[in-house]
């Protein structure tokens, strides 16, 4: 026989982390409103009765109108567990104690985990268990992340609980637990008071104790230093991102080839053509794919990890959103453009944050916009050959040259988004409302496994399952002839006159259309079409080349992982195709407006 | 004219009459514990001038004016 348990309580309050300790489970937690949507489903087994959990969406009342709020009432409503769980924060028990008076009005047998209790405790609160449970009429369990002990107590308090619910009235185990809680815990007589409210309640169990946190938000939102806050954290992450990650990408680089050397000889035996095929094609994309995609997301994603669950993200989605709501978006579009720079398919994910359904679709549609640091290699080469490379007067240029670009990047987002709303996503203005969590210190170890095996080896994966066909087209692509000059060739030359009107060459055009697995692989392609393959890049430029190449390396289709995630995340063809068209439209007119500008210039000398 | 939370200054603490939103908007704020009578701190102004920071129910949350013009509160400004 098995006892049916539901797991209840606010959102942010650790209720997945509280679940996944008891069940087992992997969900992914995070310091974020909102993470659980669908109930989850685990369970456990404590002196041979088994027990079947039941995670709800983080919910603060019943009686509200939201999806959250309609699915945990319904399930309470159908399903009639025997046992109901309802988290609360220790640190907040004014605003979660309303959900547990409402849900003991509903349901016989509730059970009250008080979480966080060691950030309550550090916080200098001493929560009064036994008031609380005289209060509520229920067992209150105090438990903590950092004691394993505490999960097991919270265990047996449900077992306990179950064992008055009618349905398992009979059922065997569980006496023995009835010495191991504390009386406080097993709840007081009375009945409860009607009409209890959570403000005196929490007020009484707190003895009055009022929370004194340091009150970080006078910086973070503070009328001179916020911006400048931002910014320089932003900077740092980026700029640790791009430089951090050379490298890494080098020593990988490095192994890849010596593995490579290994390969060949274990391939000896197959014939030239085709070990070149999995040697040159396969597995050299790939390798490069890998190398050069691997280390700055390794980089960026925890570092934004540790930003996200310091509580910062929820902040600067804040600070953003003024100029973001005068394009008719929202300040979460903002950290989903930072998330961009990381890898515009992570970033297209993130729109999943923005609650409004035409605003997620266009800040979908505008993700690429946002150079991801596949791109940044090569604006940064072709900073150095528009502004020169030598003095450290130009470092200072190159650097205001990608400065430039990313100002121009920000500006054509917010642009097109405006134009969006106003066109085809027209819609009236979502209301905008953000809960800021308390600032709490990030787990360290957690965070770095969370941030790798979430979101950089899920890309990667993807990444992969791209880059190793599209190596063996390119391979092909480069050994096959037409008339006696390479396919290539002839491709790059046919291109040539239309590339020509971007201010591109048809080399160029070609590579970029090539890249489509992945930006990184530009340069290498653009090398091997004109037959160059390892020389100097900076051969193929001109004035005029190199900077329509940088506003079309800013905006041109995204790659192939990205539309493949617009495509999970939209489930549209048509939008998916609208993800594609739309920064290609943007590069291109920029492209031959530049180099229009350009030609006059060059024609009034 | 009525005292709504939009002119409801730094510092100053007082209690929800109404909510005059439509039922979507409305949500938003009575899902986080916003309802008639509860008590709200407006804490500051960010710096470009919305959205605001207010504190109910011991839960710092962020409003943008358009949302916080719909809120009557008790008294006269």
């Amino acid at each position: 026989m098995s006892v049916s348990v539901a797991f209840a309580g606010n959102p942010n309050v650790g209720k997945s982390t509280v679940f996944n300790a008891l069940t087992g489970l992997r969900q992914h937690t995070g310091n974020w409103t909102g993470k659980t949507v669908d109930p989850a489903s685990g369970r456990w087994t404590l002196d041979e009765t088994e027990y079947e959990a039941v995670d709800l969406p983080g919910i603060y009342s019943l009686r509200g109108g939201t999806p959250e709020e309609r699915v945990a009432a319904d399930y309470l409503a159908s399903h009639s567990p025997d046992v109901l769980t309802v988290v609360l924060d220790a640190t907040a028990l004014e605003r979660t104690l309303g959900l547990a008076l409402e849900l003991r009005a509903i349901h016989p047998n509730l059970v009250v985990c008080l979480n966080l209790m060691d950030e309550a405790e550090r916080l200098g609160l001493a929560p009064d268990c036994a008031a609380l449970a005289e209060a509520l009429q229920a067992p209150v369990v105090p438990t903590r992340a950092d004691r394993k002990q505490s999960y097991e107590l919270l265990r047996r308090a449900i077992a306990l609980s179950a064992l008055t619910s009618p349905a398992c009235r009979g059922g065997q185990g569980g006496v023995a637990v009835v010495s191991e809680l504390s009386p406080a815990c097993r709840g007081g007589q009375g009945g409860v008071g009607g009409g209890v409210d959570a403000a005196a309640l929490a007020s009484r169990v707190n003895h009055g104790v009022q929370i004194t946190r340091r009150d970080w938000d006078k910086v973070f939102l503070g009328k001179y230093a916020a911006w400048p806050i931002l910014l320089a954290l932003l900077f740092a992450v980026f700029y640790l991102t791009v430089r951090g990650a050379n490298l890494p990408s080098a020593l990988l680089e490095a192994g890849f080839s010596r593995l490579e050397l290994a390969l060949s000889a274990l391939l000896s035996g197959l014939p030239e053509g085709l070990r070149s095929f999995f040697l040159d094609g396969v597995y050299a994309t790939t390798a490069r794919v890998i190398a050069v995609m691997l280390p700055p997301m390794a980089i960026f994603f925890p570092l934004f990890s540790l930003l996200e669950d310091l509580g910062f993200l929820p902040r600067a989605a804040l600070l953003l959103d003024r100029p973001f709501a005068a394009c008719g978006s929202c300040g979460r579009q903002g950290l989903c453009m930072c998330m961009g720079v990381g890898c515009n398919a992570v970033g297209v994910t993130g729109c999943r944050i923005i609650p409004n359904e035409k605003e997620r679709l266009a800040a979908i549609l505008t993700n690429a916009l946002v150079p991801c640091n596949g791109r940044f290699p090569t604006l940064i080469l072709l900073a150095g050959l528009v502004l020169g490379q030598n003095g450290s007067l130009s470092t200072a240029a190159q650097a205001g040259f990608l400065t430039a670009c990313m100002v121009l990047s920000c500006a054509v987002t917010l642009g097109t988004t405006a134009l969006l709303r106003r066109t085809v996503l027209r819609g009236e203005e979502a209301s905008f409302v953000l809960e800021l969590p308390p600032f709490r210190k990030p787990r360290l170890g957690r965070l770095l496994l969370r941030s790798l095996l979430d979101r950089t080896l899920r890309v990667l994966g993807r990444a992969v399952t791209v880059a190793a066909p599209a190596g063996a087209v390119i391979w092909l692509l480069d050994r096959l002839t037409l008339g006696g000059t390479p396919l290539l060739s002839a491709l790059a030359c046919g291109l040539d006159p239309f590339a020509a009107n971007l201010g591109l060459t048809g080399t160029l055009l070609l590579a970029f259309l090539l890249s489509f697995p992945a930006n990184e692989l530009l340069l290498p392609l653009a090398l091997m079409i004109a037959g160059m393959e390892g020389g100097d890049p900076t051969a193929l430029f001109t004035l005029r080349t190199a900077l329509c190449t940088a506003v079309f390396t800013l905006f041109h289709w995204p790659c192939s992982t990205t539309v493949l995630t617009v495509w999970h995340e939209t489930r549209s063809r048509k939008w998916t195709l609208a993800s594609v068209l739309l920064p290609t439209a943007v590069g291109v007119i920029l492209c031959l407006a530049v180099n229009c500008l350009i030609m006059f210039f060059m024609c009034s000398y | 004219m009525a005292f709504t939370l939009d002119r409801l200054r730094a510092g100053e603490r007082r209690t929800v009459v109404c909510i005059a939103l439509s039922p979507e908007r409305a949500a938003s704020l009575t899902r986080l514990g916003l309802g008639v009578g509860t008590e709200i701190l407006c804490l500051r102004r960010t710096p470009l001038g919305d959205p605001t920071v207010y504190r109910f129910r011991g839960t710092d949350v962020a409003i943008r004016r358009r949302d916080a013009a719909g809120i009557q509160l008790a008294g006269k400004r």
